[in-house]
């Protein structure tokens, strides 16, 4: 699903002393099927700027466009609750979403909400489990017994539930411990490679946005200052920390051995087997600083 | 979102009435109402009416908020008043419409009881727009303090209130942050059936309180480990200070309640 | 002498259900940085509500300075003596502002006002919130929270901080903030410090890591050794950071030179 976005202005209390511009002019194109990290210190507008992409918010000036949905100022309840259709979003520790009896019952409430029956919900519902990890035998449980990560599976399940075509991640897996949050980001690359589903993320953590995007988007005080590949950004190193932003521990380290060394990586972004087999293949002793 | 929130309507300023102390100023309010309470005529009520506008002058809030506030009750004291005014019988019969007829009587007691509720939220509204939450709940807790040996927990009250002051914007942020993850799962809060509504507000509801019993939790837990309920004796780094203004708010206050007690009549 | 020791310590939150910690026998020792990584459920964060006295040891004994968080009489001494940061910062802040949740501990312990005022300046510059003393917590972030938590410990003139995943709530800005300011508590004040983390990369500030598992403390030793053996990376059941996970990669990749090996020691470090 293409999204993009045209000269969107939002401004939080207009015409009030407490008026915030939070995005200025905002413009931005996202390819159909794409991964985009939108990256930024907190309070730069990102979540601002994704709440527009499912109708939560309405911009002040300007428009967006998600699929064939237009979101501009005027819009009506009939165009949002189409629009929320297309578009899932997964909110910061989403587990705190949840609120019925059971674990079935809490995935089904956004599906049915948005007119999928019982019997459609029931019969994707096997194969939704096993991608986000969990065991059938928790459907009848209260989502509220459940451990931390299977109650944000559970919200994440929810949203998966109601088949979007645009998925918006605030932060996915903020509070998880390592474990959690490397299964976490391989749930989205499965569901990604899977169903090819459009998705945008806000994250704090350059190594996710490294690994994952194809787009990065860096926000800065409601405008975007940053737009490129994860290659092009983090050659970009000091304007990112000038933004109170990292490079990824990866490109970090790999630069560094490649300083020392000589050798050249085919990408700054190798996972540790590709980097250990390419300087297997490399005749060592070539020191450039000596 | 929220960040702006003012809890209570606090207007910080620093007239007479913001720099009094917080105590004089619970108990001047309080003797305040006791008059109200005891008196029933027209001289009384019109001195009562006048210090109390007087006492507004002083505050420096601006009559817009004034209304704001008192809106609401404004049409609960209407509501008073026609009830008063339409089924009192006594004095002589004024006019008669639709089978209702409007004696002198009953106009006359729906007039005092609406004055009445009139004089009490306003003077409470007084209080609580030239007064920070913070002060009056230490305030509160000082009047109530020689109660304390009566089994009163004024200490606990006090800081219970003070918790609930400080969480609620942390309250109002939660459900902003509640609804729009439900409605983004299509949930309709202001539209569609009743029951699709009544289910709205439960995905709303049960999240909140379910947050609101773990932060309670960690809370106490946090609160223990700082020692609290430690058996020391306490201190308080909030200090109230009773000045010469304090005492001539209270002393006036208890002369005129007085005085229109004793000669109002 | 140890500031805290744990001895044959056992704790079950219930009786039914498998133990929380199990036989943890060790020391923090005086002045020193001790950090406990492991995965979620290991028990760290039991560990840590054992050093003051939150929980008691189902068996065995805690001691702080040599007295047992068992002994009624010494507790509230233990508590002021072991100051606590926990991971949440919305859920510690008790107070409608910073200067007044700074005081909370000393209010409780009946510290007298002028000391108090006294110490509220000097704990709010040593953790960098005194431009925010009347500032409420809806406005302030994360990481200004954390810190305004550790200035309401350390205005008790504890010589023990206990952070419990006190940063993994928070942005980069809001983690750097916060180390920055343990780690100058460590250096410069000589405060020691039992911090609880899942990322090792914060671990390896301290002096000494433990590593936790299923309620046990399965490795205790010097931070600087990991670097030199390398062999705890082998055993740790928990995903590494990058560049730990390309040394152990590499350590274990054969006929790669040893050059290489050294090449990415030097860059990790």
């Amino acid at each position: 699903m293409n999204v993009s976005a045209e000269h969107l202005n939002h401004i939080y209390m207009p015409k009030t002393p407490l008026e915030t511009h939070a995005l200025r002019d905002i413009s931005f194109d996202v390819p159909d099927g794409s991964v985009t990290a939108v990256i930024g210190r907190t309070g730069s507008g990102k979540s601002t700027l994704v709440q527009h992409l499912n109708g939560l918010l309405k911009p002040t000036t300007g428009q967006a466009e998600v699929g064939g949905h237009r979101i501009h100022p005027k819009m009506k309840r009939k165009e949002i609750t189409a629009l929320r259709k297309q578009v899932g979003m997964v909110f910061q520790y989403p587990e705190h979403q949840l609120f019925e009896e059971t674990v079935e019952k809490d995935i089904m409430f956004g599906p049915l909400n948005l007119g999928y029956s019982r019997e459609e919900v029931q019969q994707i519902l096997p194969d939704l489990l096993e991608k986000v990890g969990l065991d059938d035998s928790l459907l009848p449980r209260s989502p509220f017994d459940l451990s931390g990560g299977q109650m944000r599976r559970t919200a994440i399940a929810g949203v998966l539930a109601m088949k979007p075509s645009l998925l918006i991640l605030d932060e996915p897996t903020a509070g998880l411990d390592p474990e959690g949050q490397q299964n976490m980001m391989r749930l989205f690359e499965n569901w990604h490679q899977k169903n090819g589903t459009t998705i945008i993320m806000i994250t704090h953590q350059m190594e996710e946005a490294a690994v994952l995007a194809d787009n990065v988007l860096v926000i800065e005080n409601g405008m975007i200052c940053m737009e490129g590949s994860p290659e092009e950004i983090y050659k970009r190193e000091a304007e990112l920390r000038e933004l109170d932003l990292d490079l990824p521990e990866r490109t970090k380290v790999l630069q560094r051995i490649e300083a020392q060394t000589g050798i050249t990586f085919s990408s700054l972004s190798l996972s540790p087997e590709e980097a250990v087999e390419e300087m297997s293949r490399h005749q060592p002793g070539r020191k450039t600083d000596v | 979102m929220f960040e702006h929130v003012v809890v209570g309507q606090y207007l910080p300023g620093h007239s007479f009435l913001h720099r009094m102390d917080a105590r004089a100023k619970l108990v001047t309010v309080f003797l305040f109402v006791c008059t109200v309470f005891m008196v029933d005529s027209w001289f009384a009520y019109g001195t009562l009416g006048s210090t109390a506008a007087a006492a507004f002058i002083i505050s420096g809030v601006s009559l817009r908020y004034m209304r704001k506030g008192m809106f609401p009750v404004f049409l609960l004291v209407l509501f008073t008043f026609l009830l008063h005014a339409l089924f009192t019988r006594e004095g002589e019969a004024w006019i008669s419409v639709w089978g209702f007829t409007l004696y002198s009587g009953g106009v006359e007691e729906g007039l005092f009881i609406a004055l009445r509720l009139l004089m009490l939220v306003f003077i409470t509204s007084l209080l609580t727009l030239t007064t920070s939450p913070i002060d009056l709940t230490d305030a509160l807790e000082q009047l109530f303090r020689p109660f304390q040996r009566f089994g009163v927990p004024a200490r606990d009250i006090a800081m219970m209130m003070s918790i609930a002051i400080r969480f609620i914007p942390t309250l109002l942020q939660e459900t902003e942050k509640i609804v729009k993850a439900q409605m983004s799962r299509g949930a309709s809060f202001h539209h569609g059936s009743l029951k699709k509504r009544a289910q709205a507000f439960t995905a709303l509801l049960v999240p909140l309180f379910m947050r609101a019993f773990k932060r309670a939790e960690d809370l106490a837990l946090a609160m223990e480990a700082r020692g609290y309920n430690s058996g020391a004796g306490r201190t308080k780094l909030r200090q109230l200070v009773w000045g010469w203004r304090d005492t001539t708010a209270c002393l006036f206050t208890a002369a005129l309640g007085v005085f229109l007690i004793v000669f109002g009549k | 002498m140890a500031a805290i020791q744990f001895k044959q310590v056992m704790y079950h939150y219930n009786e039914t259900d498998m133990p929380a910690l199990v036989d943890v026998d060790a020391e923090v020792k005086d002045g020193e940085w001790t950090a406990v990584i492991g995965p979620n459920g290991s028990g760290k964060s039991t560990l840590a509500r054992l050093c003051n006295g939150l929980l008691l040891p189902s068996k065995g004994e805690v001691n702080v300075h040599g007295a047992s968080t068992k002994d009624d009489a010494v507790l509230s001494g233990i508590r002021r003596r072991v100051g606590m940061v926990f991971q949440n910062p919305d859920h510690q802040f008790v107070a409608p502002t910073v200067r007044d949740d700074i005081a909370f501990g000393m209010e409780n312990a009946g510290v007298a006002r002028a000391e108090m005022k006294r110490r509220i300046q000097k704990v709010a510059e040593q953790t960098g919130v005194h431009h925010l003393l009347d500032t409420e917590p809806h406005r302030l972030s994360g990481g200004q929270k954390q810190r305004a938590a550790i200035a309401g410990v350390l205005a008790l003139n504890p010589d023990i901080m206990i952070l419990d995943e006190a940063s993994s709530m928070l942005d980069p800005a809001g983690k750097k903030a916060v180390m920055e300011t343990v780690r100058h508590l460590h250096k410069e004040e000589g405060m020691t410090v039992l911090s609880i983390t899942h990322s090792l990369h914060e671990a390896m500030e301290a002096d000494r890591v433990w590593y936790m598992e299923e309620g046990r403390l399965l490795h205790d030793c010097r931070t600087s050794d990991i670097m030199q053996h390398l062999d705890l990376l082998e055993e740790l059941n928990m995903p590494l950071p990058y560049s730990f996970a390309l040394l152990k990669q590499a350590r274990q990749a054969e006929n790669l030179d040893p050059f290489w090996l050294q090449a990415i020691r030097e860059a990790v470090e």
